[in-house]
Formats: C-alpha cells, sequence, structure tokens
C-alpha cells in the first residue's frame, strides 16, 4: 500500500514539474542535445572561439601558451606529412625575411671589415700596437679600448637571497666558466658593502666601478640584475636595465619565490637578457669611406706589383734622356763628341772640345743625370767657326767694348777706337789669330786716353807700367828717385786724375836698390859684406880669393847708379890667414910665419915648447890646411926650461941688512944671465921681483932693492924688463925674503 | 645541474680554510676572508644523476665577540660545521653560531667535521664532548685537510642531504 501512495506520489510531482517547467525542460533539454552531439556542440563552438580568443588573448598569454603545444604539434605533422603547403604559406614572409637576415649579416660583417681596414692602414693602428706592445695586452684588447664608447660585455642574474647564478651572459664565452662564484661573490661583495656602511638603512649599491669598467646593480624583491660594461654606457641603457628586470621579476615572480637552485628554469629569459648586450663604437669625426681604403689596399698592391716595372721604366726613360743629352751636346759648337756609351750605371763620353764651348756638365740636369755618373775624355782643340774665332781673339786680347769685330769671308774686320796700348798689342798679335785668312783693321783708330796723357806728360821710362782705375792712376815697375819726383809733380798739374798710387814703384839709384843689384851682379863670399856709402860708393868688407877681388874691382862698374869701389877693408884670404894665425901663435921674434895655398908655414929658430903648441893650435885656423914647421930650428935653452930655472931662484936676507953678501951677487949675476937668454926667446919677456918683509923691514928692504936694482943694471936688465911687488907682514920676520918669477907678456898682462 | 649555497662555520683556526683550498676550485685569493669576511669558492658533487654545484661560502672564522656578518648566510641550503679535535672551545662556539645561524636563516641541514683527524693523537675532547655533537643526530665526519680523509665524503654527505631531504 505505501508503495502504492509512493508511486502515485511521484507520478504526481512530475505532473506538476511537468506543468511549472515543460517549457524550460524542453530548452534544456535541446542545450543537452546540443551539447552531447559533437556536431551540433562544435557548430556552436564555432560560432563564438573568434571572439573567445581574441578577448582571452587580451586578458593574458595563457591562451598561448596553452595552444602551442597543439600549434607545435600541429605545424610538425603538417610540415612531415606535406610541407608543401605550409612552405607556401610561408614563402611571402620567409623570403623577406632570409633577406633581411642576410643583409644583417653582411651589414655586420662589413662593419667590422671597415673597423679591420681602418685600423690596420692607419697611423692610429701602428700607435695602439706600440701600446699594446709596451703593455703587454692583445691588441684586440687596445684597439677596443680605444674603439668602444661602451660594450656590455656581461650580465648576471643573480637570485637575491642565495647569490645563485639564475642566467649569465658573456660576450667572451670563456668568462662562463666562473660565471656561478662570480656571482655569488658579487652578492658577498654587495652584501659586505651594504652592511658596513649603509647600515639598517634601505639604501641599496647600485654601481661598482673599476678604471673604465662599471658594473650597474639593480634589485628586485626576489633577483639582481648586474652589468658589466666598459666605456661609459648611455643613460638609456640604464633605463633598459630596470626594465628588463621588472619584467624579468614579474614573469619569474613564482618560480623565484620557490627557487630550489634549479637554474634552468629561467632559460626563457635568454631572448629578454640578450636585449641588453649591446655595444656602441666611437663615431670618428670623419667617416672613412671603405671604399677608400680598399683603394687604398689596391693601390698598395699596384705599387708593390709594379715595382719591377717601373724600374724598367726607369732604365728605360734614363737610356732615353742620355740620348737626348749625346745628341745636345753634338749639336754644340764646340764640341764633337766621337764616342758615347753607357757600362754598369756609369756613362762615358769621349770627344774633342773648344774650351770656349758650353759646359757639357752645366747640360746634365737638364737631362736629370748625376755628374757623378758621367765621365769626360774630352782632348782641346780650336774650333774654326767664326764665334769661336771672334770670342777667342775677344779672350786672348782683352778687347775693349769699343772696338767692334766681324769675319765675313775669312777676313777679321776690326774697327773701333781705342788706346794705343791695345793696338800695339793687337798688331804684334795679329799674325796669330787662326781662322782667319787675312785681317782688315782700317777702321781701327787711336784714341788718345787720359792715360795717354798721362804718359805724355810724365814721359815714363820703360820700367814703368801705368794703368787707369777711374781716375785713379796706378804706377807700378821701377825708376829713378829724380823721375818718380817729377811725375809726381806733373801729376798735380794733371786734374782729372784725382789719385794716384805708386807704393810699388822701385826707386831703382836708393842705396838699398844699389846694395841689392851689388850683390846680385858681385855675388860676394859670405866672408865679404858689401854696403853702399851716400855717396853711392861700394865698399867690401873682409877677406875673398884674389880672384874675387879681381873680379869685383871690374864688376862693380856695371852695376847702375854705383860709383866707385872702395877695397881697402878687404884682405886676401892669404892675408887674412896669416893675419890671424899669429895672433893665435904668437911666434917668438925668433920665427918667421907666411902663408901660401892652404900652408902656413913657421921658420926661423923656436923652443921645443913653442912649437908643441904650434903644431896643436895651426891646423885650427880656418883656412889652414897644412902646418910647415921643417925650417924651423930648436933653440937649445928652451924660455920655459930658462923660467923653471929662475922661478926657482930665491934671496934670503939677514934683518936689517941692507947689504949684499958675495953670494947674493952672484944669484943675481946668473939670473940676469938666465934673463938676457928668456929675452932672446920671447921679447915679451919680464922679470917678476917680488920682494915678502916683516914690521920694521920696509926701510932696509927698500935699501936692498936698490941694491939689487944695480946689480941687475949691471948686467944689462932695465926697469922694463923688472916688474916689482911688496908684500909687508905685521909680524916680526928674520930679514926679507926676495922670490924671482920669469913671466911671458901674456901672463903679464 | 642544480646550485646549492653552503655556508661553512666554524672557530677560527678550526681549518675550514684549509678544507676548502684543497678539495674545491678556488677563483678567489684567501685575503678576500681577512678583508669582506668571506671567500666564495665551488664544489661539484654528483648526487645519483644530478650534478650539483655547491656554492661554498667560506665565512671568516667567528672569534668569541666577533659577529659573523648575517647577510652572508641568507639564502644559504646548508651549512658545514668545522670543530678542531685539538681544542674543545671550538665546539662550544660552533654551537653558539649554529644558534645564531637558526635564528637568523631557520634550520639548516649541516654535518659535523671534527677536524685535524691526523692529529688525533693530540685530541681533547672528552666523551662529553663528542655525546653532545651525537645527541644533535646530524652527521660527524672525522676530517684531516692534511690527509684528505673524509673532506669529499662530507660534501658529498651535506648534498645528498640537501637533495633527498
Amino acid at each position: 500500500m505505501s508503495l502504492d501512495k509512493n508511486h502515485s506520489d511521484d507520478s504526481a510531482l512530475q505532473k506538476l514539474r511537468d506543468i511549472l517547467f515543460k517549457q524550460e525542460a524542453s530548452r534544456i533539454s535541446a542545450i543537452e542535445e546540443v551539447h552531447h552531439d559533437p556536431a551540433l556542440y562544435t557548430e556552436e563552438v564555432a560560432k563564438v572561439i573568434a571572439e573567445a580568443i581574441a578577448l582571452r588573448s587580451k586578458e593574458d598569454k595563457d591562451l598561448g601558451k596553452a595552444m602551442r603545444p597543439a600549434i607545435e604539434d600541429a605545424l610538425n605533422i603538417s610540415i612531415s606529412e606535406n610541407p608543401k603547403p605550409l612552405s607556401d604559406a610561408l614563402f611571402p614572409v620567409m623570403g623577406p625575411a632570409i633577406r633581411k637576415a642576410i643583409q644583417h649579416a653582411i651589414a655586420g660583417m662589413l662593419q667590422s671589415l671597415n673597423k679591420s681596414l681602418e685600423y690596420a692602414f692607419s697611423v692610429k693602428s701602428l700607435k695602439w700596437r706600440l701600446e699594446a706592445a709596451r703593455t703587454g695586452k692583445s691588441f684586440a684588447e687596445v684597439l677596443l679600448l680605444h674603439t668602444l664608447k661602451y660594450r656590455v660585455e656581461q650580465i648576471f642574474w643573480i637570485h637575491k637571497e642565495s647569490g645563485l647564478l639564475l642566467k649569465h651572459l658573456s660576450f667572451d664565452p670563456s668568462l662562463d666558466e666562473d660565471a656561478d662564484v662570480v656571482s655569488s661573490m658579487l652578492t658577498a661583495v654587495r652584501d659586505f658593502i651594504q652592511d658596513s656602511f649603509a647600515g639598517d638603512g634601505e639604501q641599496e649599491v647600485q654601481s661598482m666601478r673599476l678604471g673604465d669598467l662599471v658594473i650597474f646593480v639593480e634589485q628586485a624583491p626576489d633577483s639582481v640584475l648586474a652589468m658589466v660594461c666598459r666605456g661609459n654606457p648611455p643613460l638609456s641603457l640604464r633605463e633598459n636595465m630596470e626594465q628588463t628586470l621588472e619584467n624579468l621579476q614579474q614573469e619569474f615572480h613564482p618560480v623565484l619565490n620557490n627557487f630550489e637552485g634549479d637554474a634552468t628554469l629561467f632559460d626563457s629569459a635568454q631572448e629578454q637578457l640578450s636585449s641588453l648586450m649591446l655595444v656602441d663604437y666611437v663615431n670618428e669625426e670623419k667617416k672613412k669611406s671603405p671604399v677608400k681604403l680598399l683603394v687604398g689596399v689596391g693601390l698598395s698592391l699596384l705599387i708593390l706589383l709594379g715595382y719591377w716595372g717601373w724600374g724598367e721604366i726607369q732604365d728605360i726613360q734614363q737610356q732615353e734622356r742620355w740620348h737626348a743629352y749625346v745628341k745636345a751636346l753634338k749639336s754644340q759648337d764646340g764640341i764633337v763628341v766621337t764616342d758615347a756609351k753607357e757600362e754598369n750605371g756609369q756613362y762615358y763620353i769621349s770627344g774633342l772640345r773648344d774650351g770656349l764651348s758650353v759646359d757639357p756638365v752645366s747640360m746634365l740636369s737638364q737631362f736629370q743625370f748625376n755628374k757623378k755618373n758621367v765621365h769626360y775624355d774630352f782632348q782641346p782643340y780650336h774650333a774654326l767657326q767664326a764665334d769661336f774665332v771672334l770670342k777667342r781673339i775677344r779672350q786672348r786680347l782683352s778687347t775693349p767694348e769699343t772696338v767692334s769685330m766681324h769675319i765675313k769671308d775669312g777676313v777679321l774686320y776690326v774697327s773701333g777706337k781705342t788706346s794705343s796700348d791695345w793696338i800695339k798689342t793687337f798688331h804684334a798679335m795679329r799674325y796669330w789669330i787662326d781662322g782667319v785668312h787675312a785681317i782688315n783693321d782700317k777702321g781701327l783708330h787711336e784714341r788718345s786716353s787720359l792715360l795717354d796723357r798721362v804718359k805724355k806728360i810724365t814721359q815714363p821710362p820703360d820700367s814703368i807700367m801705368m794703368t787707369m782705375q777711374d781716375s785713379k792712376l796706378l804706377i807700378s815697375g821701377s825708376s829713378t828717385a829724380e823721375w818718380l819726383q817729377h811725375a809726381r809733380n806733373a801729376l798735380q798739374g794733371i786734374k782729372e786724375v784725382t789719385a794716384y798710387d805708386d807704393k810699388s814703384v822701385e826707386i831703382i839709384d836708393s842705396l838699398s836698390a844699389i846694395l841689392r843689384r851689388a850683390n846680385e851682379a858681385l855675388n860676394p863670399p859670405k866672408t865679404v859684406r858689401l854696403y853702399v856709402t851716400k855717396t853711392k860708393r861700394i865698399v867690401a868688407k873682409g877677406y875673398a880669393s884674389s880672384s874675387w877681388i879681381t873680379q869685383a874691382k871690374h864688376g862693380v862698374k856695371t852695376i847702375a847708379y854705383a860709383r866707385g869701389f872702395d877695397d881697402k877693408k878687404l884682405q886676401t884670404i892669404e892675408q887674412f890667414v896669416l893675419q890671424h894665425a899669429t895672433k893665435v901663435l904668437l911666434p917668438p921674434s925668433s920665427v918667421h910665419l907666411t902663408f901660401s895655398k892652404g900652408t902656413l908655414i913657421a921658420s926661423g929658430q923656436a923652443d921645443v915648447a913653442w912649437m908643441k903648441m904650434a903644431k896643436g893650435k895651426a891646423l885650427g885656423i880656418k883656412g889652414v890646411e897644412q902646418f910647415d914647421v921643417s925650417n924651423v930650428q930648436l933653440s937649445v935653452s928652451s924660455w920655459q926650461t930658462l923660467k923653471t930655472v929662475i922661478d926657482k931662484t930665491q934671496l934670503v936676507s939677514l934683518a936689517n941688512s941692507p947689504t949684499l953678501q958675495s953670494e947674493d951677487k952672484r944669484i943675481l949675476q946668473t939670473l940676469a944671465s938666465r934673463y938676457q937668454k928668456a929675452l932672446k926667446l920671447n921679447p915679451s919677456s919680464v922679470l917678476a921681483i917680488d920682494f915678502s918683509y916683516g914690521s920694521g923691514e920696509k926701510l932696509v928692504t927698500q935699501l936692498r932693492y936698490k941694491k939689487i936694482s944695480q946689480v941687475l943694471a949691471k948686467y944689462g936688465l932695465k926697469e922694463k924688463h923688472v916688474r916689482l911687488s911688496f908684500h909687508g907682514h905685521k909680524q916680526s920676520t928674520q930679514g926679507s925674503h926676495m922670490t924671482f918669477t920669469l913671466l911671458s907678456d901674456r901672463e903679464r898682462s | 645541474m642544480l646550485q646549492k649555497k653552503i655556508c661553512i662555520l666554524g672557530a677560527a683556526g678550526a681549518g675550514k680554510t684549509s678544507l676548502t683550498a684543497q678539495f674545491v676550485y678556488s677563483k678567489f685569493s684567501e685575503k678576500y676572508l681577512s678583508t669582506m669576511g668571506v671567500k666564495i669558492d665551488r664544489k661539484k658533487v654528483v648526487v645519483g644523476d644530478t650534478q650539483v654545484n655547491l656554492m661554498i661560502w667560506d665565512i671568516h672564522g667567528e672569534e668569541k665577540f666577533k659577529k659573523i656578518t648575517s647577510s652572508y648566510l641568507r639564502g644559504a641550503s646548508g651549512l658545514v660545521m668545522v670543530v678542531d679535535g685539538t681544542r674543545p672551545e671550538t665546539i662550544t662556539i660552533a654551537k653558539e653560531i649554529l644558534q645564531r645561524v637558526e635564528q637568523d636563516v631557520g634550520d639548516l641541514p649541516y654535518v659535523w667535521l671534527l677536524n685535524k683527524a691526523d692529529l688525533v693523537d693530540e685530541w681533547s675532547l672528552s666523551e662529553r664532548h663528542l655525546n653532545d655533537l651525537k645527541e644533535m643526530n646530524k652527521p660527524i665526519y672525522h676530517t684531516s685537510a692534511k690527509t684528505g680523509e673524509h673532506v669529499e665524503d662530507s660534501f658529498l654527505a651535506l648534498a645528498e642531504m640537501l637533495l633527498l631531504g
């Protein structure tokens, strides 16, 4: 029963539901039908799918991410099954894209090439290479340092809390190796700086600088971006960096927040970070065209390649110039080229050349030759062309301009007015002029010049030369003093002569001129000296050979303006030698000296001592070649022997007694006899007597002297033969002493 | 490849730098330790199929009253606590450091290194000291920078702890 009741309730409810929601139920069923029927549902979705995609794409990027696998799969399937439709579809965009990529690559390559060329061939590059060598850096480094405006060298994206590296980009792959430790260290450094210097504040490290390196640090809540730049990056780079970090922070915030050390989760950040890897070069003041540089390189190559060819061309040109030079020489009057050749870069030319022709060396520069390389062998000759003949005459005769000359049909015509001197010279030389067979000088007339007038007035002797230098008269040569004075007086009367110079005129009748001529004419030996007296008489002094004296007496007559010869002071050599020998040898009166033909001859009597002395000195006398003593008789007792004996003679008197003892008288007699002998041998002999006495003996001694004198006089001794001397002593002596000494004349003096 | 920041801590003279000097890649010289108080090295280990780069922050040994720069600890995944076996006081200092690290950055996995194992005869650690360490329930390695004993093992063990939990 209860079951039936329940059943009836359900059907009632159904009926009620049908009544109330019949329409809705039908709509729901229709929707369900659409939903469950794929075909119908697809139709419905198709109606809104485009709008739905557009709407969702605006909201976020999830749709793209969701569709990416499906699209990738679809593309893969499409390409693997039939690539054509897709390639056809992509063709319109692929072409431009490929072209763009190629253009970009080529542009980059060109830029690189330009830089390379620019710096490979510039002075700058040399400078930088030197800098590289000096600093030990590579050239590339130095190049970059100088050419970079800035360059982002590395980018570190770092997990803020742990310092672990999320992403690293570098221009140099070798730096990747250490990036993780550098990242940590950068974090430590940043922490260190902040902890040490910023205290508890919120300040953060924003940049660090080291030389031309700067490290920009941008911090986000979960990560830090550190960018290592070289050079001077623009502010915009910093702004880009901030923007990029913000984007990364936003995009990767959930991953960063739960970071467990897996950096691969951040690979997709590569693209964004790469956009920060910028580089900018310094703009050169003047952009150098790569074309110009290429042309420069090309030219350099051409120069190198053409070096050999240029040498050849130069050789050819030099040969041509040589031929031209030789040709030019041949065309010159007065030059005859017989041979011209070149050997090992040296040039040789030979032939004939008139001295008046053009100098071949002067023509070298015109043909670009160095005179060191050209060698001449020209024999002299006289060219007989009229020009040369005339030139030669004018040069040799110092032809004045007032005289004109020309040659016609082999005849030399001379005309004009000139000095008589020149006309005389011309007439004297006319027969020596070659190249003409006749001379016509009918037109040549003498011109009375100032010089002619001067000569006419002064009447100079032939030995005088006169020339005019403007209005100044120059006089040279030789004349008498009388003529010179006459000329000087005469010149005072010629007003046109404003000055004259006669300093070089030699006065031929002056004493010095006469002496000079006498010396020249007589040529006296050295032993004769000539001089001239005021009366112009020539005096000879000295000695000479008889023959020279004879010649001189004749020769003096030929000396102009000399008036007589005085030979009183002139000796013959014989006289001179004999005189000199007598002085030197002092022969005793018993000896006679003569001199003849170089031999000194002694004759007479002489003692041994004189002979010995004479023989020793005679040959030392100038002019004495031999000493002949064969005619000398040696005397028995010589003077010297007598002297020895006499000098030993002494007398001793008793004290206070003037009386001579008999013994004393005998001694004095012998003494006198010996002296007489000595006097014969040497007439200049003197007997010296010395009296020596003590105090109080003076008077006695004088008395004794008188006694002695009387004895000596008795034996022929005169006062002139005796020389006395007295020596008194202060102390008393026992009598007085007398000593005797024989002296020769010389000793006496 | 995974990266993990670990800090190597301990008293001054416990031998931290000697441990890292021979067995890790050092780009930076020790002068950073004395100037900045930290030097960062890298140790690559392989756990299973995974290569792990341990970024080792060798933090200047702490003297009693000298604080470790706490910012150096931020973001660390693990610690290496080094104790000098010949100086028991280094255990006390290490414990103090641990406490501070926990305060600053929370609990981190770590290993104990009882260093200077080559001088084990001179060790002066008492049983109490060793028991204290064991009670912390962390791996303890007797290491020697001189002989290399257990150094590699200790780093590998820490890496495993970091990866496997």
